[in-house]
């Protein structure tokens, strides 16, 4: 049986394969690297500072469950913007997917 | 800012306000006196000693503090209630970690709006991240800030939430 410890490791590989493979960043994929890195016991890891700071920069942005609630016009703006951040954030956010996927811990 | 004063003639400032909750427990950090924390109904408020600096020590005392006040709040959910805005309030007085900007190896994307915003040159922005804290219900949070590096300046102070763990 896997530890919490190991279970989150596999999804944070998975997730980083999936953004290593898209052109530009899903950020729901970069949300969920978020919420698991506390769990890997290595969240202060410089690795994850790309995707930190692009979560954090970008956490205006409704998250897929909600956007019912916002309106089409809000959300267009928010996606363009959102669009054109991840765009210019994408090669060092494939960098640190790719760096934690080499990294010793995982 | 309110103010008030102790029995002892000190003045504290008011850092948080919640009207119409009665008092449930007063209690003074035993350390030095220093740090005071009041648990309110549902809320906390907390106060800090005019003219001293020491934040983030003092302040994590007061989250001690707070806890204990809360095994006295006749029940475990007003001590998780009273822990989480006090341990916020600690995060906030951290030196904090450089997580875009110079130093930390990633661009800070949103260095020009923080200059536009704030002053200052884009270059002495950066973004940081306190420490993560884990609340006993498992929920964990950080608050992230952007500071200006050549004047020490802070601004748009977040509380960044994580998945509760299990």
């Amino acid at each position: 049986m896997r530890t919490e410890r190991e279970a989150a490791n596999l999804e944070l590989r998975v997730l980083a394969d999936a953004v290593l493979k898209g052109e530009i960043p899903d950020l729901e994929d970069l949300r969920s690297i978020e919420s698991l890195r506390l769990r890997t016991g290595h969240g202060d890891d410089p690795v994850f500072f790309s995707i930190r700071s692009a979560v954090s920069d970008l956490d205006a942005v409704p998250s897929m469950s909600r956007r019912t609630l916002y309106s089409p016009a809000f959300l267009a703006e928010s996606d363009a913007m959102c669009a054109a951040y991840l765009r210019d954030a994408a090669v060092d956010i494939k960098a640190s997917c790719r760096a934690l996927l080499s990294s010793s811990w995982l | 800012m309110d103010f008030f004063r102790d029995p002892r003639g000190r003045e504290f400032a008011f850092n948080a306000f919640v009207p119409g909750y009665a008092v449930y427990a007063c209690a003074r950090d035993s350390c030095d006196g220093s740090g005071w924390a009041l648990a309110l109904g549902s809320s906390v408020l907390s106060v800090t000693p005019l003219g001293e600096a020491a934040a983030l020590s003092r302040t994590a005392r007061a989250v001690r503090v707070a806890e204990q006040a809360g095994n006295e709040a006749h029940n475990a959910v007003n001590a998780l209630k009273l822990s989480k805005p006090l341990a916020s309030e600690a995060q906030m007085g951290e030196k904090g970690t450089v997580i875009a900007g110079e130093g930390s190896g990633t661009v800070f994307r949103n260095a020009s709006k923080a200059a536009g915003d704030h002053g200052g040159e884009a270059a002495d922005w950066v973004k940081k991240s306190s420490s993560s804290y884990t609340a006993k219900d498992g929920r964990q949070f950080e608050t992230h800030w952007l500071e200006n590096t050549a004047t020490g300046q802070r601004e748009e102070f977040k509380t960044i939430l994580g998945k509760a763990t299990e």
